[in-house]
Formats: structure tokens, C-alpha cells, sequence
């Protein structure tokens, strides 16, 4: 369940104040998928980081489950998105000295799974990437690469899925399997799902779409009519 | 031990290489500097303990306390007594005043006796080395007593009621230089004969000495025991350290450990840089990593918990490594140098081990822990935009951290304030002067660059786009060329002044006490073997009786023995050579023409004193005091004008009490001279010797002749240091060079996809690294200049001198050096497929 009430953000630069996000109000329950389209610097990644608890909001408020992440400090967060929060990047974010079942099972290492690299190896196997363990990054093509970082994303068990630009650095038909892989995962393991993209059928899969256009909320439609 | 396997990930993922190597490598570059400096410094120790042929001794006119021997057996403290007078030895009608020395078995202590059966030899392959003294009955010799007795091996001589059998020919005996052989040949024998001998009576001129010495593992017994011993000695006996048993080595030899302890102080310096520079690197490739563990939720409170934990296991790991490959690095050094150091190098302490270990950990809290200090505060936000990345810790607090971990280290390193700062210095004007000059050149470079070609065009371009990274990577380059440059000037300078002193034709005896009517005949004989001397000086004999006025009391007497006995006195216009003023003024003609108008109100002529600073404090005696002299029965008052510092390492001859000319010379005076005696004209002293029996020689040959050894020792000591600490230097170059790798790499592999050719490409990076190479070299040869100004004047107190070498071997030493390595480095662009490139960054 996520909760954004008012939230706004702005930042001082040398020509002024610049006003990234406006009054920005939405509803996310659990379980559902909402996708957050628009133009280039519209403040998608801003609303994504600030949802996530990863930046604060200049104003207005966001909860995550019933928390309300903007009265929290940064302690406060991190432990919310330890226990809530998984996370897939455009640019994978995967560490290079790392093998694939190294970098699946290091967040939960770090939360003191003591079966990390078990379950790591379970999602390795559901992204289809069982035989590609001991990979190193280099070793691996970028399909393969945001697979790892999907298996990692959902290894954590989080209850909130934020994704920014899941395709955006893949090939078509690798997109595809990706976007399949996570919303297979989303429906099987239950998470909320927000993710921020460039792509109409990737928005178009989505319980919902947010709009934003400058900052604001342009419209929040059902996907389908986006698509049409 | 999450932090342990992450760790072990990074190294197998490569992201630790440099900063663990450059820790390993520091900690091998001290570990071995300080095993072998620490190895070197004890030979030279035993070296100049064995110029005493123990480690301490009590010289006395009293046989030694039968109650020490005994204390010293229950300690494990090895002893051995000796007895030293002149006598006269006889074979028939010959005879000669032999200088007699009776030793123990024991004897020596420390060092080795040398003998040979063949006389005047000095073929290794026929001395043989004992540590033994002669046994009953036999007696060891000078080989130019055979002549003097007209005897040979084998025959026996008399020596008071004793008759002795010459059994082999004495070389060399370890403490030599402690008792110059005043009066003729050495005859060494055993203390045991010497009550048969009878020749020891109540009031005989003797000198006893008692030798002590103890082994490693009894060092802290035997402190004890010589604080025992203090307390029970009285006038008559004379405590003798090994740094007192020789004043010109241990001058050499002090000088000789200072250098040591500078190039172990700069090899801690460069090996501080090379690891700042590593860490640098290894932080900015952490920022991801942490902003990506922040996003799943870590604390930061965790994340420095984690990277401080992989700190310790780096510090330990890397160290632990170190110091294994610093033996193994200074068992190496050791072997290709064992033909230089021909002396047995003792075991090194626990102290470089130490000294390794805190390198290690010191470093990295002065220069890694700095440098990710801000990881943990690193906004997670970085996992999606990248101008989020969080500024490292301000430079400024990271140098202040990284300066006080160095000088902390140094100070610890070398207990030397002096050379530290000197160091410091050095490299603070060479690392501001980086900063400053170095934009400025950037700059300039620049500028002209867009005159050049397009390779320099671009090149030079890049540096200045590049300006903080290169900047940074100045201030290593020129750091490092400058501490080498000041190693090198130091050593030179040193090595060059060692080689003065000691000239193969270097004063190497004494002739005194020779009377103004044997003068002419002294010096034809010295003429007629056609040698020079250090030219002839006259002096005169008297005593000290009062001081201001007061008679000499007898307290003042049993205070110091030149109270007591009677002193050398000369005169001269011109202040000696190797004397200088410390304070007061010297005599200038006209105080010397009005000297006879100087008078005191009862019309006695008061001379001006010039006298030796260090007796001067020992006597208590200050400028304006008047001191009162007795010479042959008539007395005359002279004041103090002038204290005068004495360089006694020139063996010429070097006066305590000067006084100017047309004052003395009436009085009966005697004359000595210095000069060097070549090993095939040693017969001279013989016939100096019959012809001349009242002439004393000093024979120094011996000593000078270990002195050069021990010099030609440390020499060689120090070109081994030189070597290690040029590695070091290179690892800092390596380490500054990997620093903009990964952006070079990309921006040349970039370059390669678009179609560059080799030459354009490694072109850039030789251009780009050896003009930063030949800036830093410039800004080194700066520093350098200054530092060594500080080091000569401050520590080793040498003449200033400007190096004009400096200004132009830095440069191109910088260039050449920065500019292959850079390149070297950079092929991996040329080689590889840029893809492949591109995919390993």
C-alpha cells in the first residue's frame, strides 16, 4: 500500500527555483501495478526516488504500508526499504567483482539470510539463469544481466517493487522477456509494482498509469486508454 | 564474517588489486628497509664495539674489583681484564721500549686479533682471524720489532725476569685505536705471566682495562649491571663507551645510520602516497556499490560498520603479507649484495617487524579510512542519478589526517624531529608547489598545445580537462622524484665527503716530541724516503695554575686530568684549517703587533687565548677568563678571546690552546708533524725510532686503515638502501598512473571504435603522461633543492651547495620514467578489442 499525499518537490539553482514535482497525490494497494509515463524530465525518477524513500520531498507526505516515510530519518527509511522495498534498474547496478548468484544472494547476506545463497540460486533458476551462477557480469549479455537483477530484486521478498526503466538499455525482444519475467514474478509473489518507463505496452501491462508532465499530474487513467 | 567474504570478492573481482598491493608493498618496503637497516646499524654497533673490543670498558690505574668479576660471572656477563705499560724487551744486547699489553684468554670480547707468520704482509690469504688472546709463555709482536731485536719467529725475548717465546706476528688487534702505540712495537701477552714477569711494582705507570661485554639474549642483565657498576667507580677510573673508543668513526658511522634512517623515513613517505593514491581510487569505485546496499535498506551506521571491518582484514591481510615479502625482499637484497658486506650481519629485533605492522595499519588510518569516509553518508539516490554522488571527505581534513599519519609515523619511525620535519617540508613545498605551479603549467600547456600538432593538441587539452585528477597525480609524481632526488643528493654528498676524509694519502701517523736540535735530522730522514708531511708544528710545554686569579685546587686537579698534567701549547697568525670560531673573535694582526702595548695595569703582558670549545665547557672556562700558565719555572697570563671547534677527522695535527705569534717561541719547544706512511716505508718508524729514541710516533695506519673498511661498509650499506627506496619510488609512480586508467581506457577505447590508429592513441598517453612526468620533475627538483638545504645544514651537517644537476635530470627522469609507464599501461587500449575493453571497466 502506498500512500503519496501532496507531494512536491523543488531544488535551488543558480537561475532560481526549479519546481521538479507538483501537488502529486496518489494511491497504490497492495498487489497492484501502476506505471509512471511521461516526457524526458518530467520528474518520473524524482517521484520513483521519492516513493522509495531513497530522496524526501520538499513538501507533502509519502507511507509505504502504513509508515510514513517523510517523518522518518534516514535510519528510519533504510529499514523500511530493508523489510518493503526491492529495486530494478535500467543500468542493472550489478557489482562487477561479483558472480550472478553472488549478486543475488548479497542483500540477503547483508540482512543475515543464513540461507542466502540457496534461495539466491532458487531465483537464479526462476529467471531461467540456473546455468549461469559463477558468471561474472562481463560474462553475461544485458538480457541476461537485468535477469540477475530481477532474481536479486525478488530475492528479497519485498512487498513494494519499484522499477526505473526495467528496458530501457535492452533490445526489443529482450525487453519483452524481461517485462514478461517481471510481471510473471509480480503476480506469483504478490508485490505492489511501480515502475516508471518510456514504453506504452510496457505502461499498457499495468493496473494503472500516471501521467506526468512537467512536474505534474497530467492525467491518471486506466492503461488502456493511454494505449489507445 | 560477511566483511571477510566481501573482501575476499572484491580481491577475486579485482577492485583491491592496487590499494592491497600498495599496501602489501609499503609494508614490504619498511619491513625491509628496517629489517636491513636494523640489521646494518647492529653490524656497525658491534663494529664499533669491537674498536673496544667489547661493548664497555673501565680503564683505571687500580687492578680491577675482584667483587665485579664475580657480580659480572652471575650475570652472564663476559669479562676480560688487560693491563697496558711500556718496557723495555730485550734479545741479547738488542732492546727496545716495547708498548706491552697482557690480556686474558678471553680477550677480545668483540672483533678479532689478526696475525700472520709472515711479516709486513698484507695478504688476506696469509692473516688468520682469532678470538683469543696469546697463551702462557708466548707473546705475539709488531712485525717491526723482528728488525729491532734482529729475531725471528720462534725465538724467545726477555721481558723482565721472563723469557718469552715470539710466536706470531700481530696485524691488527681490534681496539688499537683505543691506545695509541706511543713508545714502539706492540708486544701482546698473556695476563697470567704477568706476576712471573715481575715487572709490575706499587706505583708503576700501568693502565688496566677491564672489558665487558653480553650477548643478545643478557642485554637487559647487563644494563643492570652497568647501572650497578656506575655508582662504585671513583677518580681513578674512566667509564669507555664504543662511541667514546673512537671520535673520527663514530662521527661516520653516526652519519652513516642517519642516512639509513632518512631513506627508511622516505620509503615510509612514498609508501603513505602510494596508498593515499590507491585509496583514492578504491573509494570512488565504491560509491555505486554503497549507494546500491543503501537502497536495499543497509544503515549507514552498517555500511561503515562493514567497510571498517574490511579495513582491518585489508590492514592485517595486506600486512601479514608484507611483512612476509619484506623478509623475503631483504633475504634477497641481502644475497645479491653479500659480496659488499663482507662483515656477518647480526639478527634483526622485534622492532622492523613492529615498524611493518604499523605502517600497514597507520596508513590506512591515515590515508584509506579518510578517503571512504563519506561512503556511508552517500545518498542512496545514486542508484538512479549519478549527479547525487556525495563529495568525499574535503581534501583539505583528508591531507591534515594524511599529513599527521605520516609525521606520526616518521616522528616514531626515525625519533628524529629534525629529520622529519625536513621530510615533511620537502615534500609540503613540492606538493603546494604541485598544486600552484602545476595549474599554472597545466595551464600553459594548454595554451602552446594549441599550437602543436593535433596529438599534442588533444593531449594537452585532456590534461587540463583532467586538471583535478592530474593535479592529484602531480603532487605523487613530484613527490616521489623528489624524495629520491633528496635520497640521492644526500648519499652523494655524504659518500663524497667520506672519500675526502679518508684520501688513500691521508695523514696516517704521528711524529712529536721532537726537539729543535733533531729536527733537521727528522726531517732529512723523512725527506730521503721521499715523503711529505702536513707541515712542522712547534709547540711548548706548560701547565695550567690559576684561573682569574685563583690557584688550581685540587679538587679542580682530580676533576680533570688537564688540571693536572702538563699541555701542549702552540702559535699561529692564521686560524688551522678545520678550526672554526664558535665564539669570541680570532686574533687579527693588529691585536697581535699590539700585543706588546696590551698590558695590564702592573705591566704584564696578557696574551689572548684561543682555546677548544668542548674543554673549554669541560674546564669551565668562558670568554674573558684569564688563565695563568707555568712554562719551565716562569709564568705568564693569557685570556680567553676565542672558543674554537676542531675537525678531527682531517689527521692533522689540531691544537687545544693557540696562541698568536711572538710569544712563546723563546720558550724550549719541541715539534711535531703528521704524514702518511705508505705499508713498504713502515721501517721508517724503526730507524725514527733508534736514531731519534726521545721522538714519540703515533702510528695510525692500523686504525685508518678499519676506518676505510668500515666507511667503503657503509657505503655500500647505503647504496643498498638507495636501490629499495627507488622501488618504492616506482610503486608511487605505478600507483599514480592506475589512478585515471579506467577513464583513459574508456576514452581510448572510445577513440579505437571510432577508428584512431595505434599512434594517435598511445601518442596521447605518452604526451599526456610525460609532460605530467617532466611538470612533476620540475616541481621535485624545487623541493628537493630546499629539503636538502634543511637536511645539510640541520643533520648532517655538511656544507650548502646548489645542485644544478637536479633542475634537469628531474624533468627528464619524471618524463621518461611517467611517460613508459603511462604508456605501458595504456597498450591494453591498442591490444585488446575495444568492446573487450570497455566490458572489463
Amino acid at each position: 500500500m502506498i500512500e503519496v499525499r501532496n507531494v512536491s518537490k523543488q531544488v535551488v539553482t543558480t537561475e532560481g527555483t526549479l519546481r521538479i514535482l507538483d501537488q502529486i497525490n496518489l494511491s497504490v494497494a497492495d498487489g497492484e501495478t501502476i506505471a509512471i509515463v511521461g516526457p524526458s524530465g518530467s520528474g518520473k525518477s524524482t517521484l520513483l526516488g521519492i516513493l522509495a524513500g531513497l530522496d524526501l520531498p520538499s513538501e507533502g507526505t509519502v507511507s509505504l504500508n502504513g509508515k510514513n516515510i517523510t517523518a522518518m530519518d534516514e535510519e528510519g527509511r533504510a529499514a523500511v526499504r530493508a523489510k518493503d522495498v526491492g529495486f530494478v534498474f535500467q543500468s542493472f547496478h550489478l557489482l562487477p567483482g561479483l558472480t550472478a548468484l553472488e549478486n543475488v544472494a548479497l542483500p540477503l547476506e547483508l540482512n543475515g539470510d543464513a540461507k542466502a545463497l540457496e534461495t539466491a540460486r532458487y531465483y537464479l533458476e526462476r529467471v531461467g539463469l540456473d546455468h549461469r551462477t559463477t558468471h561474472y557480469p562481463r560474462q553475461l549479455s544485458g538480457g541476461e544481466q537485468q535477469r540477475v537483477a530481477v532474481a536479486r530484486a525478488f530475492a528479497c521478498r519485498p512487498t513494494i517493487l519499484f522499477a526505473d526503466e526495467p528496458t530501457g538499455n535492452l533490445d526489443t525482444g529482450t525487453g519483452q522477456i524481461i517485462n514478461d519475467l517481471l510481471f510473471d514474478l509480480n503476480r506469483e509473489e504478490g508485490t505492489t509494482l511501480v515502475l516508471v518507463t518510456h514504453e506504452m505496452n510496457l505502461a499498457a501491462r499495468c493496473n494503472r498509469t500516471l501521467q506526468l508532465h512537467a512536474g505534474r499530474e497530467a492525467s491518471a487513467e486506466n492503461a488502456s486508454e493511454v494505449v489507445r | 564474517m560477511l566483511s571477510l567474504r566481501m573482501l575476499l570478492r572484491n580481491w577475486r573481482g579485482g577492485e583491491l588489486g592496487l590499494i592491497l598491493w600498495a599496501l602489501v608493498l609499503a609494508v614490504a618496503v619498511v619491513t625491509s628497509v628496517s629489517l636491513l637497516a636494523e640489521r646494518i646499524e647492529r653490524a656497525l654497533t658491534n663494529e664499533s664495539s669491537s674498536f673496544l673490543a667489547s661493548d664497555l670498558v673501565v680503564q683505571s690505574s687500580k687492578v680491577t674489583n675482584a667483587d665485579w668479576l664475580l657480580e659480572a660471572q652471575s650475570k652472564k656477563i663476559s669479562t676480560a681484564q688487560m693491563l697496558s705499560f711500556s718496557s723495555m724487551v730485550f734479545n741479547g744486547d738488542d732492546m727496545h721500549l716495547a708498548s706491552i699489553k697482557a690480556v686474558e684468554p678471553s680477550y677480545p670480547l668483540r672483533g678479532f686479533i689478526k696475525l700472520s707468520t709472515t711479516p709486513f704482509t698484507n695478504d688476506e690469504s696469509l692473516i688468520e682471524e682469532v678470538d683469543y688472546g696469546p697463551p702462557q709463555g708466548e707473546v705475539w709482536v709488531d712485525a717491526r720489532l723482528l728488525p729491532l731485536l734482529n729475531i725471528e719467529l720462534g725465538d724467545q725475548i726477555e721481558l723482565g725476569d721472563m723469557s718469552l717465546k715470539v710466536r706470531q706476528i700481530l696485524v691488527e688487534e681490534p681496539d688499537s685505536g683505543g691506545s695509541y702505540s706511543f713508545f714502539g712495537a706492540r708486544v701482546l701477552m698473556n695476563y697470567a705471566d704477568i706476576p712471573a714477569a715481575g715487572i709490575i711494582q706499587p706505583g708503576s705507570r700501568v693502565t688496566y682495562r677491564y672489558l665487558m661485554a653480553a650477548g643478545v639474549d643478557a642485554q637487559k642483565e647487563f644494563s643492570e649491571y652497568v647501572a650497578w657498576l656506575k655508582p662504585q667507580l671513583d677518580i681513578h677510573d674512566r667509564l669507555i663507551t664504543p662511541d667514546q673508543a673512537q671520535a673520527s668513526i663514530a662521527d661516520t658511522m653516526d652519519k652513516g645510520r642517519r642516512f639509513l634512517l632518512l631513506a627508511g623515513s622516505i620509503g615510509v613517505v612514498l609508501a603513505g602516497i602510494a596508498l593515499a593514491l590507491a585509496s583514492h581510487h578504491f573509494a570512488s569505485g565504491q560509491t555505486k556499490q554503497v549507494a546500491l546496499f543503501k537502497s536495499w535498506g543497509i544503515s549507514a551506521h552498517r555500511v561503515r560498520k562493514i567497510y571498517f571491518q574490511q579495513s582491518i582484514w585489508m590492514g592485517l591481510g595486506g600486512s601479514l603479507v608484507g611483512l612476509m615479502i619484506g623478509f623475503l625482499f631483504h633475504l634477497l637484497l641481502l644475497f645479491i649484495v653479500s659480496d659488499w658486506l663482507p662483515i656477518a650481519l647480526p639478527a634483526a629485533g622485534p622492532r622492523p617487524w613492529i615498524t611493518g605492522l604499523a605502517t600497514g595499519l597507520i596508513c590506512l588510518a591515515g590515508f584509506t579510512l579518510p578517503a571512504l569516509w563519506h561512503l556511508p553518508a552517500q545518498s542512496p539516490l545514486v542508484v538512479l542519478r549519478q549527479d547525487a554522488v556525495l563529495k568525499p571527505l574535503s581534501s583539505a581534513v583528508r591531507v591534515v589526517l594524511g599529513v599527521g599519519a605520516i609525521a606520526g609515523l616518521l616522528l616514531w619511525y626515525s625519533n628524529n624531529l629534525y629529520l622529519s620535519l625536513a621530510i615533511l617540508a620537502g615534500f609540503g613545498v613540492t606538493a603546494l608547489a604541485s598544486i600552484l605551479a602545476g595549474l599554472l603549467l597545466l595551464r600553459l600547456g594548454k595554451q602552446y598545445g594549441q599550437r602543436l600538432g593535433s596529438i599534442w593538441r588533444l593531449a594537452l587539452a585532456n590534461l587540463w580537462r583532467r586538471k583535478a585528477q592530474s593535479l592529484i597525480q602531480m603532487v605523487g609524481f613530484s613527490g616521489a622524484i623528489a624524495l629520491l632526488m633528496i635520497m640521492v643528493v644526500v648519499r652523494t654528498s655524504l659518500i663524497d665527503e667520506w672519500r675526502f676524509q679518508l684520501a688513500e694519502d691521508a695523514p696516517n701517523h704521528f711524529l712529536v716530541n721532537v726537539a729543535s736540535y733533531e729536527l733537521d735530522g727528522v726531517k732529512q730522514l723523512v725527506n730521503d724516503q721521499e715523503l711529505d708531511t702536513a707541515g712542522w708544528y712547534a709547540m711548548v710545554r706548560g701547565r695550567m695554575t690559576a684561573i682569574n686569579g685563583n690557584l688550581i685546587t685540587e679538587s679542580q686537579k682530580d676533576s680533570h686530568e688537564s688540571f693536572r698534567r702538563e699541555l701542549n701549547l702552540s702559535w699561529t697568525s692564521e686560524l688551522p684549517e678545520g678550526n672554526k670560531v664558535t665564539q669570541g673573535e680570532w686574533w687579527d694582526s693588529s691585536a697581535v703587533t699590539n700585543l706588546a702595548t696590551a698590558d695590564d695595569p702592573e705591566g704584564q703582558i696578557i696574551a689572548p687565548l684561543s682555546i677548544e670549545d668542548e674543554l673549554a665547557g669541560e674546564l669551565g672556562l668562558t670568554i674573558g677568563d684569564r688563565v695563568t700558565f707555568s712554562l719551565g719555572g716562569l709564568s705568564f697570563e693569557a685570556q680567553v678571546t676565542s672558543a674554537r671547534s676542531l675537525n678531527w677527522d682531517n689527521m692533522t695535527p689540531n691544537f687545544y690552546f693557540l696562541f698568536p705569534e711572538g710569544l712563546l717561541e723563546d720558550y724550549p719547544r719541541t715539534s711535531m708533524t703528521s704524514l702518511y706512511i705508505p705499508p713498504q716505508k713502515k721501517l721508517l718508524v724503526n730507524d725514527l725510532l733508534r736514531n731519534y729514541p726521545t721522538v714519540q710516533v703515533i702510528e695510525l695506519d692500523k686504525i685508518i686503515e678499519r676506518i676505510r673498511t668500515i666507511v667503503s661498509q657503509i657505503t655500500r650499506g647505503l647504496e643498498v638502501m638507495t636501490l629499495l627506496i627507488l622501488g618504492c619510488g616506482v610503486l608511487v609512480m605505478f600507483a599514480a598512473v592506475s589512478l585515471s586508467m579506467t577513464e583513459r581506457l574508456q576514452e581510448s577505447a572510445i577513440l579505437r571504435t571510432l577508428g584512431s590508429s595505434r599512434r594517435l592513441i598511445l601518442g596521447i598517453q605518452l604526451i599526456e603522461f610525460s609532460a605530467l612526468g617532466a611538470m612533476a620533475g620540475l616541481l621535485a627538483s624545487a623541493g628537493a633543492e630546499f629539503s636538502v638545504a634543511m637536511l645539510q645544514r640541520f643533520m648532517f651537517d655538511l656544507p650548502f651547495s646548489l645542485h644544478s644537476w637536479l633542475w634537469y635530470t628531474g624533468p627528464s627522469i619524471g618524463g621518461i620514467l611517467v611517460g613508459s609507464l603511462g604508456v605501458a599501461y595504456s597498450r591494453k587500449a591498442v591490444v585488446q578489442p575495444p568492446l573487450e575493453v570497455l566490458r572489463s571497466l
